[in-house]
């Protein structure tokens, strides 16, 4: 077996000092806080867009250009201002009145997006970062303007206030944290810039179809995007579901009569999809695939397979007290098959009483409680 | 070689002073204590940080002292030993009893803590940790839990000052670790069972909960905050919880 001599071990050990001073260097570097900015990010194009204009690329830089106008890149976001904000009376860069002081503004904002939502989110709020590989359910397309978990109804796009109850609550049941952490002023920017990101989407969809109609883009089109796009938005705050009174207590009487609605095919008929124990497991919410295998029936606004909520979980991700769950009966959720019931006719009747839905409600909390049925 | 040596050990004689003489000089160490059984704790950690300071300096002090002592001779080849029983007998005795003794001095305190976690009475309230965040569910007016009037609340854990306050932990998914350092309470969340551990806050404030157990891609961010309040404080706020549970939407959406 070859030892090698003291000597010989000697004569190694420059290379030993070399790597001890690359090492010190290394070390050096990191404490002294050098690194390499991270490179400044880009808006890219919707998927949607870039597959609608295969084969106009002049369309979809000029799309692109159009945005970066109106809407400034991420580094510096900003509502440009364009006559169809005046005629609607609004000024998006300014904050709302109920904004915490001090306000860190859009571009704050988007600095603290990408440190702290971008990586589920994705850049322009597609749902796309890195981290939502995987993530069941993922998160969503912002561009598509369709917002989930609201108080308001008729589909409506959230206001601020709904926006920041999910920064604070997080969605209970996903990945989807809660943002107490942060100082409230810093969740109300980004609820802004969560707005910002949605209305830019919806504006790239608009302008696309806009040249798919017309074949062109005048300056007026954008105009009319823009002001059909805010339409929307501004219609929220005449949307909120509140119910008159107190709140109904969960007496024995209500979960009885909620359970026979719950399953009545010609009232809630909500054992049709959440099934007879509410297990998600309803005759209407599945089929046989091609493979033979059972999958959902349903898929929701972004194309992806949904299934009905388990309600004996008692997760629910748009909140779980007694006014969260009249809202979802209410109001349905936006981009899926949960239907909403609130305001629903049947033969010149309201379909529902409000006193119903509330028994509808203590029914669907009971399934997770201890007293249930 | 022998600079290299000299270089090597002093650096680690300035990493020790670093944490042990300046760190919790500076309060780097472990924030001061607000829990009734603190002092044990704290009492029990210093003496066994001591004990392994003095061995661990010791002996990588000797390592480097025989190395040092090594590379002087250049000429004469290393002994070659199979071993010496009478020195390998002394020090498997000196660090067992070293051990026993330390474990005959935590038992009291270990007692205390854990043993009895679980006669303090009803939870006040049950900790819920799933990937990345902690929620806490209040019994409401019934004082129990799972009825229709629980609240729940994330990231904020209120408790009253001066009561033995009782929690249940509960995990949704994988294995977390409830800690808060001021009260020196740290207790695994083990999905599947739910564990009781108990705190006795003297000092009202706001003080860290974060989780330690590697959880998932996001055990970074899965902290929250223990505020310990008043009696009277947390009643108001126990009512204003339940009340605003069952709004009716009008005041807050
Ligand atoms: C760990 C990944 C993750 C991070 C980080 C994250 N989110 Fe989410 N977010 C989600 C997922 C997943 C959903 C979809 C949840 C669902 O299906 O209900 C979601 C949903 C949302 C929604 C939609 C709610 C609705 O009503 O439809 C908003 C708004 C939102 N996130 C904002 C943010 C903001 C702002 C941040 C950063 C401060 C952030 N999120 C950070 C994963 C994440
Ligand atoms: C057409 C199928 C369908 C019917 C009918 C239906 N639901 Fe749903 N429901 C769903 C789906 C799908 C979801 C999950 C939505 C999602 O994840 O976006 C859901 C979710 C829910 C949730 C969870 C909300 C949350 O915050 O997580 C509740 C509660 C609920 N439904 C109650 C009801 C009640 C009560 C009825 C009867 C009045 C009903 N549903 C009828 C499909 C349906
Ligand atoms: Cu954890």
């Amino acid at each position: 077996m070859f030892r090698p001599t003291i000597r010989e071990r000697r004569a190694r050990t420059p290379a030993l000092q070399r790597a001890t001073a690359a090492a010190a260097a290394l070390c050096l570097c990191v404490a002294c806080g050098f690194e390499p900015g991270p490179a400044p990010l880009e808006f890219s194009l919707s998927g949607a867009t870039q597959s609608a204009l295969e084969d106009a690329p002049a369309v979809r830089d000029q799309i692109a250009r159009e945005l970066t106008t109106l809407f400034g890149t991420p580094s510096q976001p900003a509502y440009a201002p364009h006559p169809a904000w005046d005629a609607a009376g609004v000024d998006l860069n300014q904050p709302d009145a109920s904004a915490g002081a001090p306000y860190p503004g859009l571009a704050a904002a988007a600095e603290t997006y990408r440190r702290e939502c971008l990586h589920c989110h994705g850049v322009e709020g597609g749902g796309d970062g890195p981290s939502a590989f995987g993530l069941t359910p993922a998160p969503r397309d912002v561009r598509l303007g369709i917002f989930k978990y609201t108080a308001l109804k008729d589909q409506s796009r959230p206001r601020r206030a709904d926006i920041l109850h999910t920064l604070e609550q997080g969605i209970a049941g996903t990945s989807m944290p809660n943002f107490q952490r942060l100082a409230p002023a810093v969740r109300e920017s980004l609820a802004d810039y969560v707005r910002y990101l949605a209305i830019r989407g919806e504006v790239e969809s608009a302008l696309v179809l806009t040249w798919r109609e017309e074949e062109e883009l005048s300056p007026e089109a954008v105009g009319e995007a823009l002001t059909f796009v805010w339409s929307r938005w501004a219609k929220a705050p005449s949307k909120l579901v509140v119910y008159e009174g107190e709140v109904p207590a969960a007496s024995k009487e209500r979960i009885a009569r909620g359970d026979a609605l719950f399953h009545d095919p010609l009232k809630g008929n909500c054992a049709s999809c959440h099934g007879t124990s509410g297990a998600g497991d309803g005759p209407a919410a599945w089929k046989i695939g091609v493979d033979g295998q059972r999958e959902p029936a349903y898929s929701d606004a972004w194309g992806r397979p949904i299934r009905p909520r388990d309600l004996r979980e008692g997760l629910f991700h748009g909140g779980s007290r007694p006014i969260d769950i009249y809202r979802r009966i209410y109001a349905g959720i936006p981009g899926g098959p949960m239907p909403a019931l609130g305001e629903t006719m049947k033969d010149g009747e309201p379909l529902l009483s409000s006193e119903e839905m509330w028994c509808l409600v203590h029914y669907v909390r009971s399934l997770s409680l201890r007293e249930g049925p | 070689m022998r600079t290299l040596i000299a270089l090597l050990f002093g650096a680690l004689i300035a990493a020790v002073l670093w944490s042990f003489v300046v760190a919790p000089g500076r309060g780097w160490w472990m924030p001061a204590s607000v829990s009734t059984y603190g002092g044990d704790i704290d009492k029990l950690f210093n003496t066994i940080t001591v004990v392994l300071a003095v061995a661990f300096v010791g002996t990588i002090g000797g390592l480097a002292w025989l190395v040092w002592r090594g590379t002087r001779t250049t000429t004469v080849r290393a002994l070659h030993t199979h071993g010496n029983a009478r020195l390998e007998g002394a020090w498997t005795f000196v660090t067992g009893g070293l051990l026993l003794t330390l474990a005959l001095m935590q038992l009291s305190v270990w007692r205390a803590i854990q043993a009895e976690r679980g006669s303090g009475g009803k939870p006040l309230v049950r900790v819920l940790a799933a990937q990345f965040d902690w929620r806490f569910r209040y019994p409401g007016v019934d004082g129990m839990f799972d009825t229709a009037d629980d609240f729940e609340t994330p990231y904020r854990l209120v408790v009253p000052v001066d009561e033995r306050v009782v929690i249940e932990l509960r995990s949704r998914d994988v294995i977390h670790g409830f800690f808060v350092p001021a009260l020196r309470l740290k207790q695994d969340v083990l999905p599947g069972s739910a564990l009781t551990a108990w705190f006795e806050a003297h000092t009202p404030g706001e003080y860290d909960l974060i989780c330690t157990q590697l959880c998932g891609s996001g055990h970074y961010r899965m902290a929250g905050k223990v505020q310990v309040v008043s009696r009277a404080d947390f009643d108001a706020w126990n009512e204003r919880m339940q009340r605003e549970w069952r709004t009716n939407g009008q005041e807050r959406p």
